[in-house]
């Protein structure tokens, strides 16, 4: 995996804006809808090649395929596998629960989330390979600093589908882990950063478990764990991030747990690279957990300098600060910057960001990279 | 004006959440529409009791009147001048043609359309501007002052709207030129200034155009709009002539609260004309992912003796509640700059700077109020454990 060795690089979550009509397509897709494949296939691979030259044009460094063709970063596999169908409970989310006259001017928009009521089974092994092959003839052309691709966890996949099949959770997670485990894998071969998502080691705690307790919340969270260190046992930490965060919402987020509580769960995790929230008003003071809580060598930290729920393009002023302040605590060559979340988590016509704003949102984050490496690089 | 002597004052910018009936009342008032005099008078009161109750269970030291009387921190004071009638000519929306709308007109035009300000009564200068709110203004601070009583704060504020914010929102008919018009508007607010001062009051002056007037036009440069703004201030000083500038504190701000913002006009670039207002405490934004970065302008400027800065550390921009912690972060930033003593925490604009305009819940608004008290807590213990 490539360090901020020289310079501070710049990455993001994964996803990012699609054309409309290939939200159209997949919101068809997510109601039931089967376009036409050949069809499908040419427009996310086109679309993946324009999204791969947006990031460079940006300013982006460590690139990816923008999620283009799947409809959630998380629910994407059920097309994927088999065992899937009828429909999860979708749970309320603690935060806006203390609010319910502030959250009726909020309405969601849920994607469609089916239970597991089946064995799991690969059904469509060829979706990551095409996935990878569109990433590869995106990057051929003009090779960026490096490329990753996403994946979702076990966990997450468990926090958005709900088990109905399997005697037990665990039996459920080690499922999910050894399935996924062929993914993973295909991505590595490919030569590809795996980042797996794993949003279920925070939001988690408030959209899923809020009466549990902390400590009974954080064995859940270390199951999650468990379940993807088997599942990336033969990619090598190098080669892995994972992202985590708490749910990427405008929400007043009030109740997520602080990072200072997972964190020791979190490193368990055999990943060198961490993806976390850096930027929006709930964890945006959390850079100070890592003066208290070492982080080990072997790891580093990818900080969201942006706020993926706002339509403020964020001064690059702010954005070198923040850069700056990570790598006071842990060393300029174990900071990469990246956003909060993704800007396409599902895919959908009315997008948290405006996609003209996301674009310069990501323009903002390299000219604030660049002014923190001239910083970060004059004083030594 | 209190400082922080011994731990972190707090405040906020000024107008809060009005309850839905007296929202209703202020409305019927503001578009001239058939309403209860009585019923008004007496909602008012009762919100403003309301209101101060809330601030102080909050632990808010430096608390107001929520606005509860105005339909909004600008448009009320054509009910309180002499000179201005109705007009009825639609307004254009209060951004069409600024520079951000222009940049991202597909994520504004929506927003223009449901804008509070744009729907708003419209007037116009066509006769000498006199000041003729002495009953309203009187009824604000009498209401203040019941209200306070009895109640635990550290002091209290009354706002008001300077005057180049009146010239920019109603057309001149009347005056030869802009500033004939400036200036008289300014003698005019002069009395309701010195009326809160002289009820014992702290006068906030709201004056957003200062930094906004850099945005709305397409076209202008920032050093014609400091040439613009420092005879604005040049007014307000006329205005604030004979109270004491320890009595006055000035808030400026952006007043699009959540959009790209990439026009907003720099601190660094007009902050040597907003310390030229003869004010005690100057209140700005600094909690929004376009301002946050701005503490570090203070090292490099001389704040005049003794004044006090009133940095945002909440902002009305998100749903998200801040953390304590990122507060605590904020105000020990602006500490290490100017010193404990010179800040005072504070909220990057109002909650309803327009009654009807609710873009944060009132409910979420005094979660924040809440984490704006926690966080200043926080940053008093580590200020002062250390002396």
């Amino acid at each position: 995996m490539k360090r901020s060795t020289e310079r501070i690089l710049t990455t993001h979550t994964g996803s990012l804006p699609r054309p409309w009509d290939l939200t159209a397509t997949l919101e068809a897709l997510d109601g039931g809808a089967l376009p036409d494949p050949d069809a499908f296939n040419r427009r996310v691979r086109d679309a993946v090649a324009e999204v791969v030259r947006k990031q460079l044009a940006a300013g982006v460094d460590v690139v990816n395929d923008g999620e283009q063709g799947k409809v959630g970063y998380s629910t994407y596999v059920r097309h994927r596998l088999t065992g899937f169908d009828g429909s999860s409970l979708v749970s309320q989310r603690a935060d806006w629960a203390d609010f319910p006259e502030a959250l009726a001017r909020h309405p969601r928009s849920t994607v469609s989330r089916p239970a597991c009521t089946g064995p799991i089974e690969w059904r469509d092994r060829e979706a990551v390979r095409r996935d990878v092959a569109n990433l590869q003839a995106a990057v051929a052309g003009a090779p960026p600093v490096e490329a990753f691709m996403t994946a979702a966890s076990p966990g997450v996949i468990a926090h958005f589908l709900r088990n109905e099949h399997y005697p037990t959770r665990d039996a459920y997670l080690a499922r999910l882990a050894d399935v996924m485990k062929e993914e993973y894998d295909a991505i590595e071969a490919a030569g590809l950063v795996l980042q797996v998502d794993c949003p279920d080691l925070a939001m988690g705690r408030h959209l899923a478990f809020p009466e549990l307790s902390t400590p009974e919340f954080l064995k859940i969270a270390a199951a999650n764990v468990e379940a993807l260190n088997h599942a990336t046992r033969d990619v090598p930490p190098d080669r892995l991030r994972i992202h985590l965060c708490w749910g990427n919402y405008e929400g007043p987020h009030h109740r997520d747990i602080p990072l200072r509580d997972i964190l020791p769960i979190v490193l368990g995790a055999r990943a060198t690279a961490i993806s976390l929230e850096g930027a929006n008003p709930r964890h945006e003071h959390e850079w100070a957990v890592f003066r208290e809580m070492k982080l080990p060598d072997d790891k580093i930290l990818i900080p969201g300098v942006l706020d993926s729920t706002t339509n403020f393009i964020e001064h690059p002023e702010l954005v070198a600060q923040r850069i700056v302040r990570y790598a006071e605590v842990v060393g300029r060559e174990r900071v990469i910057a990246g956003s909060d979340c993704g800007f396409g988590t599902f895919a959908r016509s009315n997008p948290q960001v405006e996609p003209e704003i996301v674009w310069a949102k990501l323009t903002a984050m390299a000219e604030g990279a660049r002014l923190a490496s001239t910083q970060l690089w004059r004083s030594r | 004006m209190k400082r922080s002597t011994s731990r972190i004052l707090t405040t906020h910018a000024g107008s809060l959440p009005r309850p839905a009936d007296l929202l209703e009342l202020v409305q019927a008032r503001a578009d001239g529409r058939p309403h209860d005099g009585n019923a008004y008078v007496k909602r008012v009161r009762d919100a403003v009791a309301d209101a101060v109750r809330a601030q102080v269970v909050h632990g808010l030291d430096v608390i107001g009147d929520g606005e509860m009387s105005k339909p909004s921190f600008i448009t009320y004071v054509t009910d309180r001048l002499g000179g201005f009638e109705p007009i009825t000519e639609p307004g254009a929306p209060p951004w069409a043609g600024s520079k951000e709308v222009a940049a991202f007109p597909e994520f504004y035009e929506p927003g223009l359309r449901r804008s509070p300000n744009a729907a708003a009564r419209r007037f116009a200068c066509t006769g000498p501007v006199t000041y003729r709110g002495h009953a309203q203004m009187q009824a604000d601070i009498d209401n203040l002052r019941a209200a306070l009583a009895g109640s635990t704060h550290e002091e209290a504020f009354l706002t008001a709207i300077a005057p180049s914010n009146v010239e920019g929102r109603q057309p001149n008919r009347y005056y030869k030129t802009d500033e004939d018009y400036l200036f008289a508007i300014a003698e005019a607010m002069r009395e309701e200034y010195a009326a809160i001062v002289d009820a014992g009051l702290l006068l906030q002056i709201d004056d957003p155009r200062l930094v906004t007037y850099y945005i709305l036009s397409p076209t202008s440069t920032v050093a014609e709009c400091r040439r613009w703004a420092e005879v604005r201030v040049e007014a307000l000083n006329h205005a604030l002539r004979d109270i004491p500038r320890e009595r006055v504190r000035f808030h400026t701000c952006y007043s699009i609260n959540m959009g790209p913002r990439v026009h907003d006009m720099q601190l660094e670039d007009i902050v040597d004309i907003i310390l030229r207002v003869k004010a005690g405490a100057y209140s700005f934004e600094a909690a929004n992912p376009r301002h946050e970065h701005e503490w570090r302008v203070w090292k490099d400027v001389k704040l005049p003796e003794g004044a006090v800065l009133v940095p945002g550390v909440i902002t009305q921009s998100t749903v998200l509640v801040e953390h304590p912690e990122l507060v605590a972060q904020r105000i020990e930033r602006f500490a290490s700059v100017v010193g404990r003593e010179h800040v005072i925490a504070g909220a990057d604009c109002g909650f309803a700077s327009f009654a009807a305009s609710e873009e944060i819940h009132p409910s979420i608004v005094w979660a924040k109020l809440a984490a704006l008290t926690e966080g200043a807590r926080l940053a008093s213990a580590r200020l002062w454990s250390t002396r």
